[in-house]
């Protein structure tokens, strides 16, 4: 077998041999892929040269900054809970609310004390039902009221425009008493509202405190709006006082003028 | 034979030829190619460093430096917190003491006994006193007639005059303390504000809104009670014109009777 082997290499010429030689430097020469990417010196070089690159640019331009928005943004922290939002302010403030909680109750009580005073019955149920605080008692002030301070005159008993002047003015001193009773209850509600806004205060953030506050404003200016209907209320029962004492003024000097009419007459004085 | 043998070499060595042409066919111009390419991306990575994140990082900063400037300087600088602080503080002081030494001034001004005893009833602490507000009233204003020596429509009115009047000094006493209670609760809200931070001051804030609310509705009952007193008022007077209308019709009734009487 080695003989054969032997044999056959002898039997190839020269020229065969410097072409298989020639052949297998070559393919011995070829640079394989692998070693192309990494394991080649050029290559090497620009690439190493490129990651130090942007090794320096992470730390100069990404790494630098961020450090410092990191410290700036500690900074604002701090700022932030020790001098605009220090917990100990905030928990003082919500404390000041529970405090706040029993004395809104107590005063919510003492307007609620009874102030009934009449001794008779018909005096003492007007009483009761213009301070009832009920609006549904309204419904009674009318009747009360004839019971204490009498009906109008019959038409036997005066002239019309005397009952005229009755009628209305007992009708705003019922109206003016009825609207007394709506703003009592009203006031009750408002007086309720308010221990529920401040029962909410207690647990509130200075963030949500701002909702309450703009409701506790919109209550405010509702409540406003019924002060100002109960002095409109206020303004008409002293316009018909007025009203009914130029009346009896009206009346006087037309009872003057009757009476010096009949007069002239007995007497037979020329007018 | 020698050239029959010598024609399979020869075929033999021409086949190497083109096994050599593919093997240099695939050389390494593919390296050459993959260097350049990662020159691009590595100097793609650093124009997307520079310029992209960089310059943002670097604008970020600045909008940071600036917003923490703006809180720092303008919207919370600490000195004028301080000095609002010292300004409630200082203004709480001088003007509690002042409205503390106003409101307790006496205004009782009734000499003899009996109304003096009434003033200071009606002045005096609600609810425990509004017994003595009774008792009194009736000292000074006397009570209702008995039925004996007055009709029964005159002693509704006057029963009636005399309740409204009293409930009022009761709601007017009411009032009184709750008005020094809200004035309690404004003077203690206005130290908590000297002690505050921006950001606890909503939360007082808030609490102002309410008391005023709660102020609002004790105001509301006084208007109330100032409404009743008014319509008692007018409610009088009329009954009184009622009354003498009615009084009127009877007398002149009298008289016509007494003017066609035997006579006639």
């Amino acid at each position: 077998m080695k003989t054969n082997l032997a044999a056959h290499i002898h039997n190839l010429s020269r020229k065969k041999l410097a072409w298989a030689a020639g052949a297998t430097l070559l393919i011995l020469l070829i640079p394989t892929v692998a070693v192309a990417q990494f394991g080649l010196d050029p290559c090497c070089a620009i690439i190493s040269a490129g990651l130090n690159g942007i090794s320096g640019l992470l730390k100069n331009v990404v790494a630098q900054p961020l450090g410092a928005i990191q410290q700036m943004r500690q900074q604002a922290l701090t700022f932030e809970q020790q001098t605009v939002y220090p917990l100990a302010a905030i928990n003082q403030a919500r404390g000041m609310a529970v405090q706040f909680q029993a004395q809104f109750a107590q005063m919510r009580q003492l307007s609620q004390v009874s102030v009934v005073s009449a001794t008779l019955p018909a005096p003492q149920q007007l009483q009761q039902s213009i301070l009832s605080r009920d609006p549904g008692a309204i419904a009674n002030v009318g009747a009360n009221y004839v019971a204490v301070y009498g009906p109008v005159m019959r038409a036997t008993d005066a002239a019309p425009g005397l009952r005229d002047v009755v009628d209305s003015t007992d009708a705003e001193a019922q109206a003016a008493l009825k609207k007394a009773l709506e703003i009592d209850a009203l006031a009750d509600l408002e007086l309720q509202a308010v221990e529920q806004m401040n029962r909410q205060l207690q647990n509130a953030a200075p963030g949500s405190a701002a909702m309450i506050e703009a409701q506790a404003a919109a209550w405010n200016l509702r409540a406003s709006a019924y002060t100002q209907s109960a002095i409109a209320e206020l303004v008409r029962v002293r316009s018909i006082d007025l009203a009914n004492r130029g009346a009896q003024t009206k009346f006087s000097a037309a009872h003057a003028a009757t009476l010096r009419t009949n007069m002239n007459r007995v007497l037979g004085t020329p007018q | 034979m020698k050239n029959r043998l010598a024609f399979p070499r020869f075929v033999k060595s021409l086949l190497l030829v083109p096994a050599l042409i593919a093997a240099l066919g695939l050389l390494p111009t593919r390296a050459n190619g993959q260097v350049g390419d990662i020159i691009l991306f590595l100097r793609q990575i650093e124009t997307t460093l520079q310029d992209g994140i960089g310059a943002v990082l670097g604008e970020l900063k600045s909008v940071e430096n600036t917003i923490n400037t703006l809180h720092e300087s303008l919207v919370w600088p600490v000195a004028a917190i301080n000095q609002a602080k010292g300004f409630i503080h200082a203004t709480a002081n001088h003007y509690q003491s002042l409205f503390g030494q106003i409101r307790t001034l006496a205004v009782n001004s009734a000499t003899l006994a009996d109304p003096r005893s009434l003033e200071s009833s009606y002045r005096g602490a609600a609810p425990s006193g509004f017994a003595n507000i009774q008792t009194a009233y009736t000292q000074v204003y006397s009570a209702v007639p008995p039925a004996a020596n007055a009709q029964i429509a005159d002693r509704n009115m006057i029963d009636m005059d005399d309740a409204s009047a009293v409930a009022s000094l009761k709601a007017a006493s009411i009032s009184d303390k709750t008005s020094d209670a809200t004035a309690a609760l404004a003077d203690s809200l206005e130290m908590q504000a000297s002690s505050a931070a921006p950001g606890s001051a909503p939360i007082l804030a808030t609490q102002a809104q309410i008391a005023n609310l709660e102020s609002q509705a004790q105001q509301q009952k006084l208007w109330a009670a100032e409404l009743r007193l008014e319509a008692a008022r007018l409610a009088h007077d009329n009954a009184l014109l009622k009354r003498s209308a009615v009084h009127k019709a009877v007398l002149q009734q009298q008289v016509q009777q007494t003017g066609s009487g035997p006579n006639q």
